[in-house]
């Protein structure tokens, strides 16, 4: 069905389960629980079933 | 069945939800509902880039020209006797199942007790399921189906339980009426298609594979045991 997909952390705030992420583009919630926080604007996460599920950093 | 019909009512659950595929879902229904498949769809859907590689190893070791063709389609999302002519050397074959159980790090993730219930919860939604409908409504019907467990060695499936899906919403759905009794597919919080007696065996055989192979892997024993709905 799906591959992981890299996101753009747009908006999230600390502590919060659910972040904004642009995906392709897209701004869409993405649940962040997974990983430990915080993470900046700008920073990238890999994407698979709505939850955000490894952490890039700042560069791909 | 037209296999551009078949995959939009298993595919557009994820893609509703903004998991894979095309951005734009209305694109999908109007592509893809019966009568209207075309170019067009065969463009969303190769957007699927976990689907569409799959549907393409059917079709090449099965001869069959068209990766959407609709027993090729059938094949990968409730697997039929295409399959036995597509696996690999480990065992897998290009069945969604193998997908969601084998090859998304959601298995792995089990093993982690902050990820688990999160991981066992996307395991069960993603993988396509199968239930007994219990009663019928406008936009959403009860079914009785089997969750995955997980007890920390292996994934069977428990016991039946009841769950309100969705068939349809303002106006859209994509298969036609249900009863009760119906046995039905599902995928996410969709209900996907009402299933054949074939297809069910065909569901519950290649799920069965692919679960038995992720516990082997997971370390744990094949996990199809336990109390049958009917």
């Amino acid at each position: 069905m799906c591959l992981g997909i890299p996101g753009r952390v747009v908006d999230c705030p600390d502590g919060a389960d659910l972040g904004r992420v642009e995906v392709a583009g897209v701004v869409r919630d993405i649940n962040v629980s997974l990983l430990d926080g915080p993470f900046v604007p700008g920073e990238y996460v890999l994407i698979h079933s709505g939850f955000a599920i490894v952490f890039f950093g700042a560069e791909l | 069945m037209n296999g551009s019909a078949l995959f939009l009512r298993y595919a557009y659950a994820p893609n509703l939800l903004g998991y894979c595929g095309p951005a734009d879902t209305s694109a999908l229904l109007e592509f893809g509902a019966p009568g209207r498949a075309g170019t067009g769809f065969r463009a969303l859907a190769k957007q699927f880039e976990g689907a569409w590689p799959q549907l393409r190893t059917i079709a090449a070791a099965t001869g069959t020209a068209d990766p959407l063709d609709g027993e090729v389609v059938e094949a990968y999302w409730i697997g039929n006797r295409l399959l036995d002519r597509a696996g690999d050397a480990e065992g897998g074959l290009p069945h969604h199942s193998f997908q969601v159980f084998c090859l998304y790090p959601w298995a792995n993730l089990l093993l982690d007790e902050r990820r688990t219930e999160h991981a066992l919860q996307v395991l069960d939604q993603c993988r396509i399921r199968w239930g007994r409908v219990i009663t019928v409504g406008a936009d959403q019907v009860v079914v009785e189906s089997r969750p995955l467990v997980w007890n920390g060695a292996r994934l069977t499936l428990g016991v039946p339980g009841r769950e309100t899906v969705n068939r349809g919403f303002d106006g859209v759905s994509l298969i036609g009426p249900l009863h009760p009794g119906d046995w039905v597919s599902m995928h996410w919080n969709w209900v996907c298609d009402r299933l054949t007696t074939a297809q069910l065996v065909a569901l519950r055989h290649y799920s069965a594979h692919h679960l038995a192979l992720v516990n082997q892997r997971l370390g744990g024993r094949a996990g199809m045991s336990g109390p049958r709905i009917q």
